[in-house]
């Protein structure tokens, strides 16, 4: 109930500024310039502004402009962006590729699938050693704990020269934003794994790494879990700086090129479509977890 | 346990489901050539729409970036040439990333534009003020020129650096005077700003920004016949897009590109003049001035190093191979 | 019911036949010391102790005596700084299958089921899953829980877990059986059945015990011996033998009464030993007198 209200909350107050001309509404969109040389209709001039011209052209007896109160356009009503997302739902059957909301979204789906797909095949195993046997820590952490701290989008161009100009450099850029955090947090993970029951396990005889793949792993295996969770929302936001390197494609193009033509709707449609998708995956692991866990009634 | 292997499994399953997006051919390479949003640039996407090259009997592809991500590309070594400006064909080979620049597209035609605040009428309002543009990049070379030509000096204006895209935002700045961008940029820095007009752009100065196609130097030494045939391609273009016939049908195509209605786009190419290849020819003559390519690039030759682009002066000879273009 | 006297003589014949059998454990001399700001501080001195086979053996001492040191410097849990330990006169080194271990919290795995538990220890031994599976439900059925073969730890009561902790250390068939307070966190009606379930178990196969606890009369229901520790350094103070059979004992006997006062006794002496030690601690709570004359 609450869940519900805490999106009814912010969707009413985006309603009420958007809809309600004596809230905010700094600008006012011009219907007709009148006779102001510089107003054109369509056209967002501060309120001020507008005030002033209203009272020079009637002053010098010449048609004052009219307009509307408005919002920057940074700020397009709930209405407008339900609209965008319309036509994202059913996009014109000729319109390209690049501007189908669905297709870059499936294109930076496919790049992240991979990018944590790689970085989970060595950052997971990695943290588990790393947490399980010193040595292994020792050895690899200090390293980590430096290239963490480096800028992932820095090796951009690096990655375009080794990996060529498509998926495979958003792909690189992703892993090393993903990698180096996930060794760690896992490491960690493995860390806490409750002692007395990597004794009674060594009092039952296991050893090394069967220690480590019959104990070690299931014990952590829900905290893991979680931690891959988080991880894969960490993944999500590398995506946005990954996609501008090599060719333009998936979700963050369509955004900008969309920023750039002022087409803030479909801008916002957009957000909120990666929302819900990122929400809704996060609620679906979250259940699945419950379902494959069931021992750990503290998963959630 | 168990459902853990369950589990990974599916996770092996969805694996091979997703399997096999970039792969790449080895026969017969097509040229590769990167290009990005510029109305001079996009207008290839007719040739490309219509199968243009394929009729003229050559091989290529375009792959569409980002402006400073294809330049990255093209220093990679990862695609054979690049659409860019001639000023940025020098930055790119002062960096190691040698290019030569093979064919014009188009000058920019009042795309490029110093915008005034309201009340500032003219570029000599801006001395002793602040200006917001990308330092080091085109709108700076333009500011230049402009202020030369006003009889000013580069230290009467305070440059501040920002991002070409948030120019709009920051000409709502109090401190800021003045901001440079291209379109659309430029158009909404406008929209957003009533009074705000445009002090000077790349129309008073034809011919100060070139937009070609810099090719690499072995790929051009390899397969010229295939670079000449790209022209006559583009000659084609020019004539479909001038033609008031079929303008129409070449803007629908070019806005598609761009993801914007071609009523709005329309504004955006205006600002743009194409050159034909008999045009083109005339710019590629050596000589001083704008209106050769060889006079505009030593100009931004002057002020990449000025700017501390770059720190040596670089032989723009070396740069320009007239052999296709000059015909 | 009996006479004292015959069940005093049965005792020390079965001490004497105890006695007789080879020492399955033997505590030479064990040094335990960990490090104390730049010094070292000596947990176990010079503790030497014989276990024989299927000897049930009690450990006592005043809380922080270091029992659970001893117990689990044997299990290899810990390394001793001196001294040896040999089971079945060979030296051992960490943990191994030949000592077993029921620890006082609960160690079940709690992604396995109660039959995956026990099974544990079998598969680590590289038995074949079926067989495994077999002998562990045998175990199960020992401890009384084979009905509850497929639920999961989290849905067993205290005491089960701890049946299942000990059909589990059970069932890797080890020469001694460790235990470190296995009942303490039980209510006391739950720890009185899992006393007797225990001797049940013991007098039914080949183990020995070596069980730790606080609980005085615990280990004189339990125990054939009772080896009592002193506190800094932890030292062996006594080995007692405790005048009753196995079986069911009664704690009301005059003869466990009189065990019970001496083992006290020792308790006792060591605990006021330990008070003259400690520095008085001020109070930081002054509590306030309350000014009715009771006081
Ligand atoms: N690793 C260690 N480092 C420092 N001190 C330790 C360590 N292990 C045990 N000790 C100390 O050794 C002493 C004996 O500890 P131990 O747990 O063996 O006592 P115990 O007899 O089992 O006590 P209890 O009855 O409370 O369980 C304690 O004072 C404890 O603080
Ligand atoms: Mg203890």
């Amino acid at each position: 109930m609450l869940g519900v209200l805490s999106f009814i909350l912010p969707l009413t107050l985006w309603s009420a500024i958007s809809y309600a001309p004596f809230l905010w509404h700094p600008l006012v969109e011009i219907t007709d310039p009148g006779d102001v040389s510089y107003f054109s209709a369509g056209m967002r001039a501060p309120a001020d502004a507008f005030a002033e011209e209203v009272e020079a052209m009637t002053a010098a007896g010449q048609a004052p402009p009219r307009g509307v109160p408005a919002n920057p356009v940074y700020l397009p009503a709930p209405h407008e962006v339900a609209i965008a997302l319309w036509h994202a739902a059913t996009p014109a059957a000729d319109a390209r590729e690049e501007f189908r909301l669905s297709s870059s979204l499936w294109h930076s789906i496919q790049i992240i699938f991979w990018a944590f797909l790689i970085s989970s095949a060595v950052g997971v195993p990695l943290g588990i050693l790393c947490g399980s046997f010193s040595a292994v820590g020792r050895l690899t952490e200090p390293f980590i704990e430096f290239f963490r701290y480096l800028p992932a989008p820095a090796f951009g161009a690096l990655a375009v020269a080794v990996l060529g100009i498509y998926d495979a450099p958003k792909i690189a850029i992703v892993v090393i934003g993903t990698f180096f955090q996930q060794v760690l947090i896992i490491a960690t993970t493995t860390r806490r794994v409750e002692y007395a029951l990597l004794e009674a396990a060594q009092t039952l005889g296991a050893r090394n790494l069967k220690l480590v793949r019959r104990v070690v792993v299931p014990a952590i295996l829900p905290d893991l879990y979680n931690d891959q969770r988080i991880l894969l929302g960490w993944a999500w936001t590398y995506l946005i700086v990954a996609e501008l390197v090599g060719t333009s494609s998936g979700i963050t193009f369509f955004i900008t090129q969309q920023a750039r033509y002022q087409h803030f709707e479909n801008v916002y449609a957009a957000i909120l479509v990666l929302g819900i998708v990122g929400f809704g995956s996060d609620l679906l692991l979250a259940w699945l977890g419950r379902w494959l866990f069931p021992w750990k009634r503290t998963s959630a | 346990m168990r459902s853990f292997r369950k589990f990974i499994g599916a996770a092996a399953l969805a694996l091979a489901a997703f399997a096999a997006p970039a792969s790449s051919t080895l026969a017969a390479e097509p040229l590769k050539v990167g290009y990005s949003d510029w109305p001079g640039w996009v207008a290839w996407q007719v040739a490309i729409d219509k199968g243009w090259f394929k009729e003229a009997g050559v091989d290529v592809q375009f792959e569409w970036f980002d402006y400073s991500a294809s330049m990255e590309a093209f220093g990679a070594g990862k695609i054979d040439a690049v659409t860019v400006t001639n000023g940025d064909t020098l930055v790119m080979g002062s960096s190691g990333s040698k290019g030569v620049m093979v064919m014009l597209t188009d000058y920019s035609n009042g795309n490029d534009m110093i915008i005034g605040k309201s009340g500032v009428k003219k570029l000599a309002d801006l001395k002793g003020k602040k200006i917001g543009l990308e330092s080091g990049l085109v709108e700076h070379l333009l500011l230049l020129n402009g202020l030369k030509k006003a009889n000013m000096k580069d230290t009467d204006v305070e440059i501040v650096n920002v991002k070409t895209n948030d120019t709009p935002q920051v000409l709502g700045d109090a401190a800021i005077s003045a901001v440079g961008a291209w379109q659309p940029v430029a158009g909404q820095a406008m929209k957003g700003s009533p009074g705000a007009r445009p002090l000077y752009t790349s129309a008073d100065q034809p011919g100060l920004i070139y937009d070609v196609v810099t090719v690499s130097p072995t790929s051009f030494a390899s397969r010229k016949d295939d670079w000449a045939k790209m022209l006559k391609v583009w000659d084609r273009v020019v004539a479909y897009i001038d033609d008031p016939k079929t303008q129409p049908d070449a803007v629908k195509i070019m806005a598609a590109r761009s993801g914007v209605p071609p009523e709005e786009y329309v504004r955006y190419l205006k600002g743009t003049k194409l050159l034909s290849a008999v045009e083109g020819a005339k710019v590629f003559k050596d000589a001083e001035g704008f209106g050769s390519l060889y006079g505009s690039s030593r100009y931004a030759d002057d002020f990449n190093v000025k700017a501390g682009v770059y720190k040596d002066a670089q032989d723009v000879k070396a740069y320009i191979d007239p052999s296709i273009a000059a015909k | 019911m009996s006479d004292p006297s015959a069940i005093e003589h049965q005792v020390a014949a079965r001490l004497d036949r105890l006695n007789a059998r080879e020492a399955i454990l033997d505590v030479r001399g064990l040094v335990k010391t960990v490090p104390h700001g730049t010094s070292e501080r000596t947990i176990l001195n010079n503790v030497h102790l014989k276990v024989r086979r299927r000897e049930f053996l009690c450990v006592v001492g005043p809380s922080g005596c270091g029992k659970s040191t001893l117990i689990r410097t044997i299990a290899g849990l810990e390394e001793a700084q001196g001294g040896d330990i040999l089971v079945d006169g060979k030296p051992v080194h960490g943990p191994g299958p030949d000592r077993a271990m029921v620890f006082q919290g609960y160690t079940l795995f709690p992604w396995l089921t109660v039959l995956g538990n026990v099974m544990f220890g079998l598969q680590m031994a590289n038995k074949p899953k079926d067989e495994a599976a077999r002998e562990a439900r045998q175990w199960l059925d020992l401890v009384g829980l084979e009905p509850y073969a497929d639920a999961y730890p989290h849905h067993l009561s205290g005491g089960m877990k701890q049946r299942v902790a000990i059909a589990r250390a059970l069932a890797i068939q080890p020469r001694i059986l460790l235990m470190d307070e296995p009942f303490s966190a039980l209510d006391a009606r739950t720890r009185a059945r899992m006393q007797a379930y225990l001797i049940d178990i013991w007098r039914k196969i080949d183990v020995t015990i070596v069980f730790i606890t606080h609980d005085l009369d615990e280990a004189l229901l339990l125990a054939d011996r009772v080896l009592v520790l002193k506190t800094n350094p932890g030292e062996v103070v006594e080995l007692m033998d405790v005048p009753a059979l196995p079986g069911a004992r009664d704690l009301d006997s005059p003869a466990l009464k009189a065990a019970l006062i001496r083992l006290e006794g020792f308790i006792h002496a060591q605990e006021q030993a330990q008070a003259a030690e400690d520095e008085p601690v001020t109070p930081i709570v002054r509590l306030a007198p309350i000014k009715d004359g009771i006081d």
